[in-house]
């Protein structure tokens, strides 16, 4: 393996056995999948949307580990595993985002994310402070940004709203950061209200920034970060052709 | 979602919301979406795993799963179980690919810490480098840190090649040693020829004696390190015995 040519890990749970932690393996820039056990790889109580990510060892000779990061029920718990070896699982902690961020009922896929700039580790998640929590399908639900140490399994800092600029605002989850080294992009669900069949549509749309910064300390979660995220409306037809994005242009998966 | 921490990588795109999945690469998004082939899933995140490290502990876990699978299933359990085995030799410990990017401290050739009856006549060379975070730290304190790590470079010397007319230069590596500092407590591992076995030395093998006794800086040799022992000197770090 190699930076040009890496194994690909896709931690999935499915949603006829959503009590396993599922992981597959791709050696084959991501075409082939195989599970790493066809038996699940873990068993909770619930575990939904998992995120993971591998932290290496400060010293170069030995294994680092890899955490995960679930949705262990609807509410507003995150609950937080770790594996040294993905044969055996621990639970490190479990955090109630209602108690970062003040009012929320709901807290949905968290997402690891871990910035090459500042080398700190955070997770996105979507929250929403609806008194009908997850049961109203228009609850708003908007990203949020929580610094997180996985090493000590705590927060780091405050949890930071995600200003998306020019986007409604409405239902925003699934949120997941990339970054090519010189902008940042966040992937996201912009949930559509339902048209005249009833049917909701479920659009990804994409907000980029080219520079933003979450302060890190004893700060308000209201904080706001230094750069607001620029979103960009979405097309009418969908694309069939990767688009080079840019803070005008939107991208969307055809046939979602 | 797409890979996280994949930031040099080509983005892998994926479908979040609902199964089947979809993975989409950025050269198929060009020629049309390529199906994810892969049993219905949900919500998940695809992480690209570069290292010997994080790649041996899927390949590992993999081995497992058919081990366990195999003995209740009749499958070629021997397999499975040399497989597991064969990970498991690692021990966790995988020489770092780029240990020759790191800090290089200094060469020495034909030396020996044994009495000598007679000049060796082929001589090797041993070239010593060191982890970038541990050289800075040592700079600043004259001190190593914990999770410092040493890489011995043993090659042979050569002395007729090419233009050469006299010295010698440097050829094939002929072994490699490791010296990791965890917990305070120093421990040398020693690689075999592949570079890719590793083991730590038993505490009774004489290095750690050796080092201990005469290493002009916690147990290190920096009195053979033109560059850091000045560090160490200023710092006021130097040991009596390795400084002689």
């Amino acid at each position: 393996m190699s930076p040009n040519n890496p194994l690909y890990l896709y931690a999935h749970f499915r949603d006829t056995d959503v009590v396993h932690l599922r992981l597959s393996y791709s050696s084959d820039r991501a075409i082939s999948w195989q599970d790493v056990n066809p038996e699940g790889s873990f068993r909770a109580q619930a575990l939904r949307d998992p995120s993971i990510i591998y932290v290496p060892n400060a010293n170069p000779l030995l294994t680092g580990t890899f955490y995960f990061i679930v949705t262990p029920a609807v509410g507003s718990n995150v609950q937080f595993f770790s594996s040294d070896d993905l044969m055996n699982f621990s639970p490190i902690t479990t955090i109630d985002i209602a108690a970062l961020v003040p009012g929320a009922t709901v807290a949905w896929a968290p997402e690891w994310w871990h910035d090459p700039r500042d080398g700190q580790y955070y997770f996105f998640i979507a929250v929403s402070s609806d008194p009908e929590g997850a049961s109203s399908s228009t609850a708003v639900m908007l990203p949020y940004l929580v610094p997180f140490n996985p090493a000590s399994a705590s927060p780091s800092g405050f949890p930071v709203a995600i200003p998306l600029s020019g986007t409604t605002q409405k239902r925003t989850f699934d949120f997941f950061p990339y970054s090519d080294g010189s902008r940042y992009y966040l992937l996201y669900v912009d949930q559509q209200p339902a048209g005249s069949g009833g049917n909701v549509t479920q659009p990804i749309a994409f907000a980029t920034s080219r520079g933003w910064r979450v302060r890190i300390g004893n700060k308000p979660w209201t904080e706001p970060i230094t750069s607001v995220w620029g979103h960009s409306r979405p097309r009418r037809q969908p694309s069939s052709r990767w688009e080079k994005p840019d803070s005008s242009a939107w991208y969307s998966i055809p046939g979602l | 979602m797409i890979t996280s921490g994949a930031s040099q990588y080509a983005p892998v795109f994926r479908d979040s919301c609902r199964g089947p999945s979809a993975v989409f690469s950025q050269t198929s998004l060009i020629d049309g979406p390529t199906p994810l082939l892969i049993s219905p899933s949900e919500h998940g995140t695809i992480i690209p795993l570069t290292d010997d490290h994080s790649t041996a502990l899927v390949y590992r876990a993999v081995a497992a799963a058919q081990l366990i699978d195999s003995a209740y299933m009749g499958r070629p359990y021997l397999l499975a179980l040399l497989t597991l085995a064969a990970m498991q030799a690692q021990d966790n410990l995988v020489l770092p690919a780029n240990y020759r990017e790191w800090i290089f401290l200094s060469s020495g050739l034909g030396m020996t810490y044994r009495p000598l009856a007679a000049p060796d006549a082929q001589p090797r060379f041993d070239n010593v480098f060191v982890s970038r975070p541990a050289y800075d730290a040592f700079l600043k304190s004259g001190m190593w840190p914990d999770k410092t790590t040493f890489i011995l470079e043993v090659r042979a010397a050569e002395s007729k090649g090419s233009i050469n007319n006299g010295g010698h230069y440097q050829s094939e590596v002929l072994g490699i040693e490791a010296e990791v500092k965890e917990a305070g407590k120093w421990t040398f591992y020693g690689f075999g020829s592949a570079g890719t076995e590793v083991e730590p030395f038993p505490r009774t093998e004489s290095c750690y004696s050796c080092h201990a006794q005469n290493g002009a800086v916690d147990n290190t040799f920096v009195q053979f390190y033109p560059t850091l022992l000045p560090v160490a000197k200023e710092k006021g770090t130097l040991h009596v015995n390795g400084a002689k």
